[in-house]
């Protein structure tokens, strides 16, 4: 460390600062949209305030909770199978050599180069055929195009740094396969994997043409309302969904956060040595 | 104490040309230590892999007491590898880890704990049971391995270069610790070691590997002494190896005609003897005269080289008798016949 302690904690207060400002200021007109009864230009700020927006929001009859709920589940079920599909795929990026490696590491990323709209189209197709349409496991499923290739390229990093000598010592010690993922595997990749698990939560919580496509419709989560509203042109309920679509990812930040910040007692031990 | 036999046993990894690994065969007695001897890359820690079930062989078979375990999976075979890097489990403590075989065995924790403080008094980390890996030096990380070995009660040890990461001063205490904690137990253990003078000193037999193949397998003093060919007498830093033909007991070679103990049959064949042998002076038998080309003083023995015309040879002498001797002088040297050795060409 050079220079004062002083001077490096003031910078660090500093940037932690500016960070947050960063993250919440985009955030304030927002609210001051959801309380506004009429704002107009070139008003600082409105000149009526009103709850209206919010008392539609928060009540049954808009629907607005209920598509949070599906929100949150299908990022949930997404982020599941991204964790149980990309865990293993990562393992194998991460760890072995191959043939053809280079090119699988390609088409894992292909997802996120080709535009959304175009895998849809495809993809409706097929689903349609499978009867996935329209239904919540295949909006569940289509979220992993743009979550799954996160999770594996995050888990390949991960397990490219691991030293698989420690699984190969604690089967030795005894441990069944399952033992040996549980104590020692696992608490190695955790970092990774929340981390991983949280990209591809936030990811699926704020797809909207993927949902569309395949939901059509019927599987109603908050980007959907939050489009339908704002291209309406009621920007005070927008403003107000647009605040509750934050919940999900901060909901999975608050729960996560012990596990990044690296005081989670499975980590420890883990810093530089 | 369990008898580990290796049949035949064939390992070629893919995409390599030569076998890591070619049809060896050892049969190590219960209870006692092997070294496991050789060169770099000689596929010491592939055996050690086969036998702890981390890999497959080609061919071959490998049996404790009899009974072959290749059917058997790694985690219930019962032989524990201690690897070269310690490879603690950096989230849990000294404790933790040495308890890590009993926890997944299921035992209760009040014997698990008991068992573990033993443990670690055996290996002299007494107290040390809440501190973390990272909080351990290197010599305590080795010592709290072979305590996670030892804590399952293995039927085979399988050390690989436990010494290997350890400074000087420490290597030798914690040699005598494996031997001292592997005779206590007796647990049938293989110390993989590329380091002769480790393996002499913590062996009962030595199992001699270069590029895949068993070259000799014996007690530590006959490589010294009775080395099997002229590759072993190298490793073990043999210098004198002199060829020439075997007639009747009498080895004819560069240094003229040498009385051989009894036993050797007749044909060429290459000789060899220890420096540390080699007598000042001379005797009825095998007197030789050469000229001294070198003197190196090493403390408790000095190292002459001896030259007798176009051949080298090296002589070990108490340093206050190799005193007498300068470079440039023409010496008269014996060679005790019961010395002399004599390889296969």
């Amino acid at each position: 460390m050079t220079g004062s302690p002083r001077l490096s904690r003031a910078l660090v207060a500093l940037s932690g600062a500016l960070l947050v400002l960063w993250l919440v200021l985009p955030l304030l007109p927002l609210v001051v949209w959801s309380l506004a009864r009429g704002w107009r230009f070139p008003d600082l700020l409105p000149a009526d305030w009103t709850l209206a927006a919010w008392a539609h929001v928060l009540l049954p009859g808009s629907g607005v909770i209920e598509s949070l709920g599906v929100t949150l589940l299908v990022a949930a079920l997404a982020t599941l199978l991204a964790v149980l599909a990309g865990v293993p795929a990562g393992r194998a990026l991460g760890l072995y050599r191959f043939r053809g490696k280079a090119v699988v590491e390609t088409m894992i990323l292909a997802p996120l180069i080709v535009p959304g709209i175009a895998v849809a189209l495809g993809l409706h197709a097929v689903f349609l055929r499978l009867g996935l349409t329209n239904t919540l496991a295949g909006v569940v499923l289509v979220h992993l195009v743009p979550t799954l290739p996160y999770m594996t390229l995050v888990m390949a990093a991960v397990f490219a740094n691991h030293d698989p000598g420690h699984e190969a010592q604690a089967r030795c010690l005894g441990a069944t396969p399952f033992q040996v993922f549980r104590h020692v595997t696992l608490p190695a990749i955790l970092p990774g994997l929340v981390t991983g698990a949280l990209f591809a939560f936030l990811v699926s919580s704020s797809q909207y043409v993927l949902t569309l496509m395949i939901g059509g419709g019927r599987v109603v989560t908050l980007p959907l309302i939050l489009y339908a509203y704002a291209g309406a042109g009621r920007d005070d309920i927008a403003s107000a969904i647009g605040l509750v679509s934050v919940l999900p990812g901060l909901l999975v930040l608050l729960l996560t956060a012990r596990f990044l910040s690296g005081r989670h007692p499975d980590l420890r031990g883990l810093g530089p040595t | 104490m369990t008898r580990l036999t290796l049949s035949a046993l064939g390992l070629t990894y893919p995409g390599a040309a030569r076998p890591a690994l070619d049809r060896l065969t050892l049969d190590l007695p219960g209870g006692g230590l092997t070294a496991l001897l050789g060169p770099s890359g000689c596929g010491k820690t592939t055996v050690l892999k086969l036998v702890a079930g981390l890999l497959s062989p080609d061919t071959g078979d490998i049996a404790f007491d009899g009974r072959s375990v290749l059917s058997d999976r790694a985690e219930t075979r019962g032989a524990v590898m201690v690897f070269q890097n310690a490879l603690l489990f950096p989230h849990m403590t000294l404790a933790e880890n040495v308890g890590f075989g009993l926890r997944m065995r299921g035992l209760p924790a009040a014997e698990t704990a008991a068992r573990v403080d033993a443990m670690l008094d055996l290996v002299r980390l007494p107290g040390l049971g809440r501190r973390r890996p990272s909080e351990l030096s290197g010599g305590q990380q080795g010592r709290a391995a072979l305590a996670r070995a030892l804590v399952v009660e293995p039927k085979v040890l399988l050390l690989d270069e436990p010494l290997a990461n350890l400074d000087a001063h420490l290597r030798g205490e914690m040699r005598d610790l494996i031997r001292m904690v592997q005779k206590d137990l007796g647990i049938t253990t293989v110390f993989v070691t590329h380091d002769q003078e480790e393996a002499v000193a913590i062996a009962d037999r030595i199992a001699l590997l270069i590029g895949g193949q068993l070259r000799q397998y014996d007690r530590p003093e006959a490589f010294y002494r009775r080395p099997a060919d002229a590759g072993v007498a190298a490793f073990f830093g043999g210098r004198n190896i002199l060829p020439g033909i075997v007639t009747d007991g009498v080895f004819d070679g560069p240094l003229g005609r040498l009385t051989l103990p009894a036993g050797f049959p007749s044909g060429p064949g290459l000789l060899t003897f220890r420096p540390e042998t080699v007598r000042l002076g001379p005797a009825p038998l095998n007197t030789v005269e050469a000229v001294v080309t070198g003197r190196l003083y090493l403390g408790t023995l000095t190292r002459l080289t001896l030259a007798l015309g176009e051949t080298r040879i090296e002589a070990a002498l108490a340093p206050d008798l190799a005193e007498a001797v300068a470079p440039g002088d023409t010496v008269t040297l014996n060679l005790p016949p019961a010395s002399l050795w004599v390889m296969p060409t």
